[in-house]
């Protein structure tokens, strides 16, 4: 079932970031990396999480840097020389977790009600993101515009 | 012809983002107003002329689906066309929405001609 889930999310990273932030994405899958652990390579990384409900339950995580996130802001607002502001990324990382988590489970079972919190993003540091536990958990890591972004989905109930 | 368009979502940004799509898009937008809920959406419909819905689903406050039941309850306001552009696609939620009096559902991520097609559709068809 996690690799269900795992495939399934690949696609729809791409579908989000492509349709709406014309950013594409190139995912690292494997390759000698522990894909649970924290990203350590950027120092701030803005971190969104959004808790599902459902026939699975649990919460997804979204780190992505937060140069990042400024650029994508500029780009899904239509911004050119002026630079999006702190709380305009904050949204942004909030509507990526919502548009990723909601196409998600919607795809993998349309008939299932998905119950989605409202998302929070705060700043944190490279050091300071949590691993997964990788028995009920999935990671995915992509690069979008050079930088590295994480997606993980810790499930609370059996996936 | 203009149409007076209310946005209703949680997110700024989103809201900024669907008002310049459906600008982008070629559908003609009169007066617009913004919302972060469905409860400060339904203070606006008190006070201003609306064609117009564009509702989120999953908001703080006032969701959608409580929205549309409030919408549906006054004389006033329960003609006025809603459009759901949200993340949700189960099947359930959704009948749930039409059954509510939704005219039409968009999901994100969307192209601006999606959200043209829709719109134009639906004011089409409210005219008729």
């Amino acid at each position: 079932m996690i690799d269900e889930i795992e495939k399934k999310a690949i696609a729809v990273i791409a579908q989000v970031f492509e349709t709406m932030f014309f950013t594409p994405v190139a995912v690292q899958q494997g390759e000698g990396e522990d894909l649970y652990s924290p990203i350590k390579s950027f120092s701030a990384f803005l971190r969104g999480e959004i808790g599902f409900e459902g026939k699975h339950c649990g919460t997804l995580i979204l780190s992505v840097p937060v140069e990042l996130a400024k650029t994508m802001t500029s780009n899904f607002m239509g911004l050119e020389e002026e630079s999006a502001s702190d709380s305009q990324a904050v949204d942004v990382v909030n509507e990526l977790c919502n548009m990723i988590c909601g196409n998600l489970f919607s795809q993998l079972d349309k008939k299932t009600v998905w119950n989605l919190t409202i998302p929070q993003t705060r700043e944190v540091s490279g050091q300071a993101m949590d691993a997964c536990n990788g028995d009920q958990a999935m990671s995915v890591r992509f690069n979008a515009e050079g930088y590295p972004v994480q997606l993980q989905i810790q499930f609370t109930s059996a996936a | 012809m203009a149409y007076n368009v209310l946005i209703v979502d949680d997110s700024q940004t989103m809201r900024k983002v669907i008002r310049k799509t459906v600008s982008i898009s070629g559908f003609e937008i009169g007066d617009c107003w913004e919302a972060g809920n469905g409860r400060e959406a339904l203070d606006i419909l008190h006070s201003c002329w609306v064609d117009l819905i564009l509702a989120d689903l999953n908001m703080p406050v006032m969701n959608g689906l409580e929205m549309l039941r409030e919408l549906k309850k006054g004389e006033l306001h329960r003609h006025i066309p809603v459009i759901l552009i949200t993340t949700e696609g189960s099947e359930k939620r959704l009948e749930e929405a039409y059954a509510l009096g939704i005219k039409g559902y968009i999901q994100k991520p969307f192209y601006p001609e999606t959200i043209r097609d829709v719109l134009t559709r639906i004011m089409e068809e409210t005219r008729d």
